[in-house]
């Protein structure tokens, strides 16, 4: 949006090279999605490998000891893609840290993308709780991944707290709406230098994405655009294309809106003219 | 007769023998110790402690495993 951003960005010479970095781990896609509300687990991984991506979010529950059709669940993940375990479902700082260290523990990963949700009807985060959670958990040696919202603000604090990256959603998990508020992203990623920001929520298809991306978004997470789509398999590679082209339309810089024409052909030497 | 023990395993009542092990638990439950992780009483049981923890009366202990989520 401005030259200041313009003019910071290191292109890369291949695509290839143009790699996301999370705590310890270097990921070649800048698409991370989830892993839930696929109708079978079979089109969960058909999904995974459509998308290209490198890195998949579970969720964390009790085993249910009377049922066990969802032990075979670990089975789909590729065993080249990395495992970033949620939080989801949890209400106050002390369920989230108590989660992440039975993630911890299960996956043998710092990572955790760090959720505490403030009301059930929107799913929007609790921020101040998610806070004191991330500075709890840093000082654990976790590699904190903060759901949050799209403030400027709050994202500066998580930054200072010690988060590995910023997730600020597009609009509320699983409405599909879109970057709602393009503004505040904008804002963030001039505010968010040192370490990735990463679009968690709320897109429903491949424009959305490629918007998340152009607005500066160094990856981009998603489940329910996918799960839900008719054509999940599909929707994944255009997810993934799209991710692409936006990532490169950022880095290409795009050009001045105008509020006129401007023509491409020269105007002149047209047929006609009388000299 | 034996003494039993009265404990909650992910939140339900169980009856069982004293002196068992988290990982004699796991084995019963026909559970791998690698698919799964154990708190004891809010207390991370780490995997090479999961044979050395006994359970007692009164315990609450959970199991958990990953699953599908966003």
């Amino acid at each position: 949006m401005s030259a200041t951003i313009l003019e910071s960005r290191n292109v890369p010479e291949t695509l290839e090279a143009d790699s996301l970095t999370l705590g310890r781990l270097r990921l070649s896609s800048r698409l991370i999605i989830g892993s839930g509300k696929y109708k079978t687990f079979q089109l969960m991984k058909e999904c995974i490998f459509a998308s290209g991506t490198s890195l998949v979010t579970v969720a964390i529950r009790r085993i249910n000891l009377e049922d066990r059709s969802e032990t075979s669940f670990k089975n789909f993940i590729p065993h080249n893609v990395s495992i970033l375990p949620n939080t989801a479902g949890c209400y106050t700082a002390h369920e989230a840290i108590r989660t992440a260290r039975l993630a911890r523990e299960l996956l043998e990963t710092d990572l955790i993308k760090l959720e505490v949700i403030g009301d059930p009807m929107t799913l929007l985060p609790d921020t101040e709780q998610l806070l004191q959670a991330t500075k709890t958990l840093v000082k654990e040696g976790f590699a904190v991944l903060p759901y949050t919202n799209d403030d400027p603000v709050m994202a500066k604090k998580l930054v200072d707290a010690g988060a590995c990256a910023i997730m600020p959603l597009a609009a509320p998990i699983g409405s599909g709406q879109g970057v709602i508020n393009p503004l505040n992203i904008h804002f963030i990623r001039s505010a968010v230098t040192s370490i990735p920001l990463i679009i968690d929520a709320g897109v429903g298809t491949s424009s959305d994405a490629a918007v998340a991306m152009e607005l500066g978004a160094d990856g981009i997470l998603m489940n329910t655009a996918i799960a839900e789509a008719n054509n999940p398999v599909l929707m994944a590679k255009a997810m993934k294309l799209a991710t692409e082209a936006g990532r490169m339309a950022y880095l290409a810089g795009r050009m001045p809106k105008r509020e006129t024409a401007s023509a491409s052909s020269p105007s002149l030497g047209k047929l006609g003219e009388n000299k | 007769m034996m003494e039993k023990i009265q404990l909650q395993i992910n939140g339900r009542n169980e009856i069982l023998a004293p002196g068992i092990s988290i990982k004699k638990i796991l084995e019963s439950k026909k559970l791998n110790p690698n698919s799964v992780a154990c708190e004891l009483n809010l207390k991370i049981i780490k995997r090479a402690e999961l044979d050395k923890i006994t359970l007692k009366e009164g315990d609450a202990l959970e199991i958990i495993r990953m699953i599908g989520g966003g």
